[in-house]
This record gives structure tokens, C-alpha cells and sequence, in this order.
């Protein structure tokens, strides 16, 4: 019997002893510049950006799993690569330590919900009787994506419009597709140098984040920078091949001049205030409740918006007023011309019905869909019955059309 | 739209041209007078050519085939309305609307204006005064 049990206790220490050998532990206890435990530091040499920078942050705060623990399995519990999903954003980037309130508010604006081009898809369509409430239960982004509810709009908004929203996995789909969504960053991220290992999250979002999406429908995006999508010829030919610029996902451009805002170096972010894009905690259907800054903010008014919010970036320096932009670079307002923007014969005139000159507008959009073939479903994340093209009669960089909304004339577009 | 059915042939298909609001985003120097007084397109009659013939009467030759066949339309597709103010296609929101025959015709008649008073630093402009009247032009 003796021996039996000093057997098994010599059994017992070499497993003990075999494992502490395997086992791989840290050279000494992480923590962060508060005392934290983040052992996660022991293997991860990312270094995001000062804000977020590991000393102080660490990497379970936003990427969660189990900062107490060494081994990679046991530490990984519950990892996300992406904090910003809004699947999750609550417990990470919107945690009552760092951004509270966020995540309730972007959830309910329209870079969230889509409800707008749902609705009006829905509408055009005469899905929709004309009478109804334009706010319906299950006609968001989120509720699609649960429900699964479909229809012809709903099919073609799945297939066509489903990857430009914030609920919208980041790396999902390949290619282009790949770069958008991802909740917050959506927006906030930019590449960061290589030899960081980690991506820049940051306040200064550029011009190309909005475009991922804002690039299609009234082509803003690309009118901003200068950027005309055209017939699609592809001219001029250079030895042969296509000469034109070409976008992401293979639409041939030209150059037209950029908006004067661009040219002077201001971004989207630089006018559009977080209410706008960020929401404001109100649900809205159409983007004309959601904007609020308008010219007249920076241009005569003040620095107020229309909902009567101050502009954070609009300032008074030395009795002027001045736009600091997100660079840090300030662009002393012009008020409008007395005579020309205030005089009586134009005061039903909004300030784009004078100051857009030429605009691109896309005549005779059609839309076929094809019950023989099938077409990924981006809300859904697979390919299902049914696939849609798209095609118009012209396309022009030309004169805009004016029309009336309530007393204000401005530009209307086809779409 | 066109939904096709199974053996390629049209299934439905129904046509409606929508008109929406915008902010272009393409902020530059203003447009001059006649890009909006004297213009069909701008005014939402469509690419063509305006023609004054008097007694407050204006005709319209549009570059466009009107009807276009293949669309399935009877009037010009870059058109909104015409010179009646007949209204051609669907707005966006139930506020917003074309020009009507009366804006129109407003619009137009500073149109013929321009040739002696060119823009905003004109003295009629500057010393402006609703109820004057043109001792020139016999409407």
C-alpha cells in the first residue's frame, strides 16, 4: 500500500511539475497606469492611439475577455475584434466609463436605422398606402435584419442597399463591401502605421469614411470632392485600356471642381454637427428632420443651426466669426451679399438654388429583378432567390433644376 | 421596375418617375440670371430652347423625343411640368412641387428684363421698387 501511494504521489508531482514546464507565464504582473490587472499586455504589443493608449486603457476594457488570465484560450472568453459593433457597444465603447449615452443615440439615428430610404422605397413602390405613418414598427435596419421580413422594396433594399448602415458587420463581405459598418467605426477608424499593429480611432473623421456610403442616390459624397460619376464609357482610352479614374467597386469618374467648402479644406465632420450624424436621441424617418446646420449657420446666422443648437466649431475671434475645423485651422464666415442674397425679389431662395451652378443628376433609373438567379441578401448574409439590376437612360454634370418645398425654392433631382 | 418571370418574359412592371430635394453639395460662385431667368431646365421644363412671342406667350422646343417610346412616356424625361403647368411626375415629399404656370411665367418675365438690367448692380436693382414699371417693354 505504501508503495502504491508513494507511487502515485511521485506520478502526481511529475504531472505538476510536466505542466508548470508547458505552462507559459508572464514575467511579472501587467497593470494599467490605475492599477488594473491587464495581463492581456504580456503577449499584445498593439499601441492604439493616445486616447485609447494601452498603458492607460489596456485591451479588455473595449476588446472584453479575460484580462486575469495568461492562458490564450481562458483569456480569450468572450473576445470581440470589433468593440465598436453595435451588437455589443454598450459594454465596450459605451460603457458609463468612456462614452455613455452613445450607443442608445446612434441606434436611433438614420445612418442606424435606415428608415428613411426604407420608407421611401416602400412608398414609391406603393407598398405603403400614402396615408400611413411614415414612423412603422419593424421598418429599420435592425428589424429586417431579426425579422427577416421581405417584399419586393424590402428584397431590393436587402440586396442593394444593405451594406450601407451602421449595423452592418465590419470585415463581413469581401473587397470594398469589407470596409464599411462596424458601429462607431464605421466612422472613427482610420489606418494606423503598420508597426503599431493597431488602427487609429479618432475624432477627425475624413471625407473617405463618409463616402463609403454617401457615394450613391444624390452622389454627395463624390460631388464634395469633385468626383462626377459618368456614363461609364470609361474615355478617355489610354494605350487601349480605360484612362478614367476609377472608384472602389469600378465606376468610372471625372474631375469636376470640388465644392468650395472641400477646396478650402474642410471635411464633412467639419460642418455636420454629432446631433446630425450621431443622432440627437429623437427617431427620425427623412434626413431634412435629422440635418440641422444649414449656410446661413456659418453665413450670417450667428453660429446657431436651425433647431437652434450653437455650431461647436463656430467661434468669434477678434469680432469675427471663425470656423475652426477639425485640423485646427480657422476660416473667418462670410456673410452673404446684402444686396444680391437678401434682396426681396429672392427671398423665397435658398443659398444651393444660386451657389451649385452645375450638379450631377441620373435620368430614367430602372430596376429589373431576375427570379432565375439569386443575389446575396446583405442583411441576411446569404444568397437568396432573385437578383436585381440596375440601369438609367443618361446620365449629366448639368444645370440644376429648381422646385418649391413649402415656401423655399431649391434643387430637385431625378431619384 | 420589371420583375421577370421564370421563362424571362415580364411578370409585373410599373413606371414611376420621382423628383426629390437635395443639397448637391457643389458650393461654388452663383449661377448668373439668365442661368435660371431664361433657362427651360432650370425651371423644370426640360432640356430645350425658349422663345419669347409676345403678349406674355413663351413656346418651348424641347431636344428631347417627345413622347419617348421606349420609356413609355409622353413628355420629355429632364421635364418636370410645361409651360401650362402641367405637372409630369411624383415628388419625394407631399410639399414639394414644380414651379406652377404662374411662378413660371414670373420667373420668365424677368427673363426679358435682363438684355438692359444684367444683374444686382443694375440701379433698378439696387433702388429696387415693386411697383414701378418698365417704360421700354410693352407687355
Amino acid at each position: 500500500m505504501k508503495r502504491y501511494l508513494l507511487f502515485l504521489g511521485i506520478l502526481v508531482l511529475a504531472l505538476v511539475i510536466g505542466r508548470e514546464a508547458l505552462r507559459h507565464r508572464a514575467p511579472k504582473v501587467y497593470t494599467t497606469t490605475s492599477g488594473r490587472i491587464e495581463m492581456c499586455l504580456a503577449c499584445h504589443e498593439e499601441k492604439p492611439e493616445k486616447a485609447h493608449a494601452r498603458e492607460v486603457v489596456g485591451c479588455s476594457p473595449c476588446h472584453l475577455g479575460d484580462p486575469l488570465r495568461i492562458d490564450r484560450q481562458l483569456a480569450h472568453r468572450g473576445i470581440i475584434k470589433n468593440p465598436a459593433d453595435l451588437r455589443v457597444v454598450e459594454k465596450t465603447c459605451g460603457q458609463p466609463a468612456c462614452h455613455p449615452g452613445y450607443p442608445e443615440r446612434v441606434k436611433k439615428s438614420l445612418m442606424a436605422t435606415n428608415r428613411g430610404i426604407i420608407d421611401t422605397l416602400r412608398r414609391y413602390w406603393g407598398e405603403v398606402p400614402a396615408h400611413a405613418p411614415a414612423k412603422r414598427p419593424g421598418e429599420t435596419v435592425r428589424e429586417l435584419m431579426l425579422s427577416g421580413e421581405t417584399s419586393l422594396a424590402l428584397d431590393y433594399f436587402r440586396k442593394l442597399c444593405g451594406t450601407c448602415h451602421l449595423w452592418l458587420e465590419k470585415g463581413k463581405y469581401p473587397g470594398f463591401l469589407g470596409e464599411k459598418g462596424g458601429g462607431c467605426v464605421a466612422c472613427h477608424l482610420v489606418p494606423g502605421e503598420k508597426a503599431k499593429k493597431h488602427p487609429v480611432l479618432t475624432r477627425r473623421i475624413p471625407v473617405e469614411n463618409c463616402t463609403r456610403c454617401h457615394n450613391r442616390s444624390g452622389r454627395i459624397g463624390l460631388t464634395y470632392q469633385g468626383l462626377y460619376e459618368d456614363e461609364g464609357y470609361g474615355a478617355p482610352l489610354v494605350e487601349g485600356e480605360f484612362g478614367a479614374e476609377t472608384l472602389e467597386d469600378g465606376r468610372f469618374v471625372d474631375l469636376i471642381p470640388p465644392d468650395l467648402h472641400y477646396k478650402a479644406g474642410l471635411t464633412c465632420a467639419d460642418c455636420h454637427l454629432p446631433e446630425e450624424t450621431m443622432g440627437d436621441e429623437k427617431e427620425y424617418v427623412h434626413f431634412e428632420e435629422s440635418v440641422e446646420v444649414t449656410c446661413e449657420t456659418c453665413h450670417g446666422g450667428q453660429g446657431l443651426t436651425r433647431k437652434g443648437r450653437r455650431h461647436p466649431k463656430v467661434m468669434e475671434k477678434e469680432g469675427r466669426l471663425v470656423l475652426k475645423d477639425n485640423a485646427g485651422k480657422e476660416h473667418p464666415l462670410k456673410a452673404p451679399d446684402p444686396v444680391k442674397c437678401r434682396h426681396e425679389v429672392h427671398r423665397r431662395l435658398s443659398c444651393q438654388a444660386c451657389h451649385a451652378p452645375r450638379v450631377p443628376q441620373c435620368f430614367g433609373c430602372h430596376v429589373r429583378r431576375d427570379p432565375r438567379e439569386t443575389q446575396l441578401d446583405k442583411l441576411a448574409g446569404r444568397e437568396t432567390a432573385g437578383a436585381w439590376e440596375e440601369f438609367r437612360s443618361y446620365m449629366r454634370y448639368e444645370t440644376p433644376t429648381l422646385g418649391v418645398k413649402g415656401d423655399e425654392v431649391l434643387i430637385i433631382v431625378p431619384g | 421596375m420589371t420583375i421577370l418571370s421564370r421563362d424571362g418574359g415580364v411578370e409585373k412592371e410599373f413606371k414611376r418617375l420621382t423628383w426629390s430635394f437635395m443639397d448637391p453639395h457643389a458650393t461654388d460662385k452663383a449661377r448668373s440670371c439668365r442661368d435660371c431667368h431664361l433657362s427651360a431646365k432650370t425651371l423644370g421644363l426640360g432640356y430645350g430652347t425658349l422663345s419669347y412671342l409676345g403678349g406674355g406667350k413663351w413656346q418651348l422646343e424641347t431636344v428631347e423625343r417627345e413622347p419617348a417610346e421606349l420609356l413609355g412616356i409622353d413628355f420629355p424625361l429632364s421635364a418636370v411640368t410645361d409651360l401650362s403647368g402641367r405637372v409630369f411626375v411624383h415628388f419625394s415629399r407631399p410639399d414639394l412641387r414644380a414651379f406652377n404656370q404662374e411662378e413660371l411665367h414670373r420667373i420668365l418675365r424677368v427673363g426679358l428684363c435682363l438684355s438692359c438690367h444684367p444683374d444686382f448692380t443694375d440701379p433698378v436693382m439696387l433702388r429696387w421698387d415693386r411697383k414701378r414699371r418698365c417704360p421700354v417693354f410693352k407687355e
